[in-house]
């Protein structure tokens, strides 16, 4: 067992600021990360001299000055007693008892299930980037990137400059973006991103279609053709409206769910999100959760992007470490920056016909492969939780524990047993949040 | 059953939709009786839901060598229902016959099983003790590294909420309503009578109330002055990914589902009433089944979870009629899976006709009023398995 | 065997590490050292990654990020792995997989 002052897991944007602002307050930090070597999303990628590069760059390097201990290709499996954390790390696990844990476990790609959805050449928009942007391949050819939010612009920029032909299909109205001009007056550096990328957008030629959505994906072994529909004001599709399109591969992105397993797992008590229609972790203004010495921070506690992120594990980094005069210091850079996230989650909030496309016959979950209609047929003989559901049909029950299916298994229960979402249990989060081998569990450090 | 045949109350009201109670509902309703059942969450959400699935007469206890003969026989009973009841209601209920491994790693444990199984065969469970090679044969994926180990072809498993929906649907069909999202809050007597359940939506008559709801039953009983002392005990189990058919049997808590998952059960964790799992159960319990099947060691946990068994004091159940009480049936206990069904036929019995062929002198109520006040509840749950 | 759509190189961009080979259902597949397993297969035109156990359907990806599981192949002989998550080395092997489960379950 090792006791370090702060143990951080995630190491995003947050995750890294968290550390350095730990460490930098004088205390021992261990950083668990699940990837090769600490970025998260935003900064995935090799070694380049794009200002993204060199930032993410110059963020490990001062891990390393400040001598963080990062443990790469590490999976925390369990918290337990909000203060045992275990570890595996090459094959085996370690137990670590910190004085303080920093939850910065980030956010993936809302799953939205529709016909063709689990064809090879379906991915979320984020796929499309990490494969474009990390990897130097492009998803496809001919690429149908449909969805809502700012997240579409980067990527589809991304893929249009790697040489794909995207069309860009945006549930919502081209108005959407200028409702955001009051709480975008005070962030001009987030207004310049977005400005720089519509303009790329128009440059490469990409078609964006606005009040349109992907209605679903066809083909035979992978995605051959991509049908789109124009939609109402509720993101319905408007009958008649179809057409479909060639295309070699399919990216949808309508917002994120942020990964609160280890948080929920840990005892920390959830917020209901309107506009997000998610739980997040509940956190104060020194980003603690309900339970003691355990602080979250970055897109599980609200989605907000990379530099919210990063100044918000600044705050839960130097409040785990007792230094308040560095937390105020962070805070500072959240407010307008908290204001404009909100009115941007607000503006491209998912709308009920976001989830027309659950037909019956849609697989939900997709390791096990459970279909809408048998989720249904359970509802409406009784089911009323998660739990019953998954063990009467096996929605959940596979290798992604859920994640894939289970927000949309909580709709199907609003939707049969006509309550609003909050309302509608939710499935457990039972360790370990990720698989892991039976040797390394058989041969586990265990707290005493 | 005069007060029930009066007016519009129904029969017989089942407290609590576990195992126990769905089987009491199942065999009411099915015997023509009027049955409502109440269950506060949801059906299977407590000990039933969390439980293993084990459905066995091969009966263990830690502290004696032999356990009680009308116990085997209980169980046996039980099992022999689970067939008949897989005839009447189908696949629904998951039931299977696997047989089951019990198997010891050394040599010095082995005049205590061979007694242990004489004890179980003279009270007509069919088990065998068996060596390594046999049970290898039986089992090719058990480690060869083990003295021996006893056997119960007659074993078998049920995916506990698939039987406990299985039984509500059946009772169901023979007229009985599930009442969901009731949660039962006391008994309504009537000088020396229970005449009905007070609920959290208004109380309900009836002719007969089955206290069959877990720990919520002894809360019920303190109604009528009974005192049913409880060890709260904790049971952690794992479920892997799904993996090609590598378990034929039951083994030692383990067993694989249709799907190809394999459940690991279980730890014994007496005075441990909350669902948590913790590293040092997991720990435990995978660790001896790498030992016992050596090719589980790659194969990956997706989900520990946790349930709690309801151990009346003694180790024995404790159902039937309470002295002094009419129109009352209590049931507590932790083998609930593999009993349910037998001590469900059992109450409905008593809720029709006022009798029952067994002999309930070991499991009545009124056997409690003989302990001390302050039980070892430790030992008692390790008095059987 | 892998499903061949498009020359390998179709898809590759500029940049990477070295060019390694590694085997892919028992045919050689041009990988960059270090690059998840996931890319190498996308740019050489592999889609069905694992066959699913109950419709038998191809899957691929969904997440790329280690989230959905539905990017799951053999690699050396251990099933159920990541393709995003598990660096290309030389010399690996790799196996398209059909799910295991459901099969040959029927009981007593």
């Amino acid at each position: 067992m090792r006791e370090p002052d702060v143990v951080v897991v995630g190491g995003g944007p947050a995750g890294i600021g968290a550390a350095l602002a730990a460490a930098e307050s004088g205390q021992s930090v261990v950083l668990v990360d699940e990837h090769e070597r600490p970025a998260g999303q935003y900064f995935k990628g090799p070694d380049g001299s794009s200002k993204g590069s060199q930032r993410i760059q110059h963020l490990r390097a001062e891990l390393a000055r400040l001598g963080v201990d990062v443990v790469s290709r590490g999976l925390v499996w369990g918290i337990f007693e909000g203060r045992d954390v275990m570890v595996v790390h090459d094959g085996a696990s370690e137990h670590l008892r910190p004085s303080a844990i920093v939850l910065a476990t980030g956010a993936y790609d809302r799953p939205v299930p529709f016909a063709g959805w689990t064809l090879p050449g379906v991915m979320t928009a984020g796929a499309a980037q990490t494969l474009v942007k990390a990897y130097a391949v492009l998803p496809g050819r001919k690429v149908v990137l449909a969805g809502a939010g700012p997240f579409l612009l980067p990527v589809a920029t991304q893929l249009a400059e790697a040489g794909a032909e995207v069309m860009l299909v945006e549930a919502t109205p081209a108005r959407a973006w200028l409702g955001l001009a009051p709480a975008a007056a005070r962030v001009p550096e987030l207004v310049r991103e977005g400005l720089g990328y519509a303009r790329a957008l128009r440059r490469l030629g990409v078609t964006r279609l606005s009040r349109h959505k992907l209605v679903r994906a066809e083909g035979a072994e992978t995605v051959e053709r991509a049908v789109i529909a124009k939609v109402d004001g509720d993101w319905r599709a408007l009958p008649g409206s179809e057409r479909s399109l060639d295309v070699d591969a399919v990216a949808i992105g309508y917002g994120f769910l942020p990964s609160v397993e280890l948080a929920e797992s840990c005892g920390c008590a959830l917020r209901f999100d309107d506009d997000a229609q998610a739980w997040f972790v509940a956190v104060g203004e020194s980003m603690e959760t309900s339970v003691p010495r355990v602080y979250a921070a970055g897109e599980i506690t609200g989605i907000a992007g990379n530099v919210v992120s990063f100044w918000e594990g600044r705050v839960a980094g130097a409040s785990a470490a007792g230094n308040e005069e560095l937390a105020t210091e962070a805070r500072k850079q959240l407010g307008p920056r908290h204001r404009f996230a909100r009115a941007l989650g607000h503006a491209f909030r998912p709308r009920p016909g976001l989830w027309e496309g659950t037909a019956d016959d849609v697989v939900v979950c997709r390791c096990e492969e459970v279909t809408a209609g048998e989720i249904r047929t359970r509802i409406a003989g009784g089911c009323a939780s998660p739990k019953a559901l998954k063990d009467w049909t096996r929605a959940g029950m596979g290798l992604c524990q859920g994640r894939m299916c289970g927000s949309t298994i909580g709709r199907l229960l609003a939707e049969g047993t006509e309550k609003p979402l909050v309302e509608v249990p939710r499935g457990s989060v039972r360790p370990p949040v990720k698989p892991v081998p039976i040797h390394v569990l058989a041969g586990t450090e265990v707290p005493s | 059953m005069s007060a029930a045949a009066a007016g519009n109350a129904p029969d017989v009201c089942v407290v609590g939709g576990g195992l126990l109670g769905a089987a009491a509902a199942y065999f009411a309703a099915r015997s023509g009786l009027r049955v409502v059942l109440l269950e506060e969450q949801e059906l299977a959400a407590g000990a039933s839901g969390a439980a293993f699935g084990g459905v066995s007469s091969m009966v263990f206890s830690y502290s004696e060598t032999r356990v009680p003969d009308h116990y085997v026989q209980l169980s046996l009973a039980s099992v022999r229902l689970f067939s008949e009841l897989a005839d009447e209601l189908g696949p629904p209920l998951d039931y299977k016959v696997l047989g089951q491994i019990d198997p010891f790693f050394d040599e010095t444990d082995r005049p205590f099983r061979e007694e242990r199984a004489r004890g179980l065969r003279e009270a007509g469970s069919p088990v065998e003790l068996l060596s390594s090679e046999e049970l290898h044969e039986i089992e090719p994926a058990l480690t060869g590294d083990i003295a021996g180990g006893m056997w119960c072809a007659t074993d078998g498993h049920v995916t506990p909420i698939c039987a406990v929906w299985a039984l509500a649907d059946g009772a169901r069909r023979h007229g009985a309503e599930l009442r969901v999202g009731v949660r039962a809050e006391g008994l309504v007597v009537d000088g020396e009578r229970v005449v009905g359940v007070r609920t959290s939506q208004g109380v309900v008559h009836a002719g007969c109330v089955i206290a069959c709801g877990g720990a919520g039953t002894a809360a019920l009983a303190q109604g009528v002055g009974l005192r049913i002392p409880l060890d709260l005990s904790r049971g952690q189990m794992v479920v892997t990914e799904r993996i090609p058919r590598l378990l034929r049997t039951s083994l030692h808590n383990m067993q694989q589902t249709a799907a190809g998952t394999v459940v690991i059960g279980v730890t014994r964790e007496p005075r441990a009433d909350d669902v948590q799992s913790t590293p040092t159960g997991i720990r435990e319990i995978v660790a001896t089944a790498a030992r016992l099947i050596p090719a589980l060691g790659g194969v990956r946990v997706l989900r520990a979870w946790a349930g709690v068994r309801i151990v009346p004091a003694g180790g024995y159940p404790v159902f039937g009629r309470v002295d002094g009480v009419e129109g009352l049936l209590v049931c507590v206990m932790h083998r609930g899976i593999t009993l349910g069904p037998i001590v469900g036929q059992i109450l409905a019995e008593l809720a029709a006709e006022g009798r029952t062929s067994w002999d309930l002198g070991p499991y009545s109520p009124a056997r409690l009023a003989d302990l001390p006040e302050t039980v070892s509840v430790e030992e008692s749950f390790y008095a059987s398995h | 065997m892998p499903t061949t759509s498009r020359p390998a190189s179709d898809l590759r961009l500029p940049g990477g590490g070295a060019a390694v080979t590694i085997s892919v259902d028992g045919s050689p597949v041009v990988a960059r050292e270090g690059e998840p397993i996931l890319a190498a297969l996308w740019a050489a035109g592999i889609r069905a990654l694992h066959t699913t156990a109950q419709r038998e359907e191809p899957r691929a990806f969904f997440c790329g990020i280690g989230i959905c599981f539905d990017c799951l192949v053999t690699i050396d002989g251990e099933s159920n792995l990541r393709a995003c998550m598990t660096p290309v080395a030389p010399g690996m092997s790799i196996e398209t997989q059909r799910d295991p489960g459901w099969q040959g379950f029927a009981h007593a």
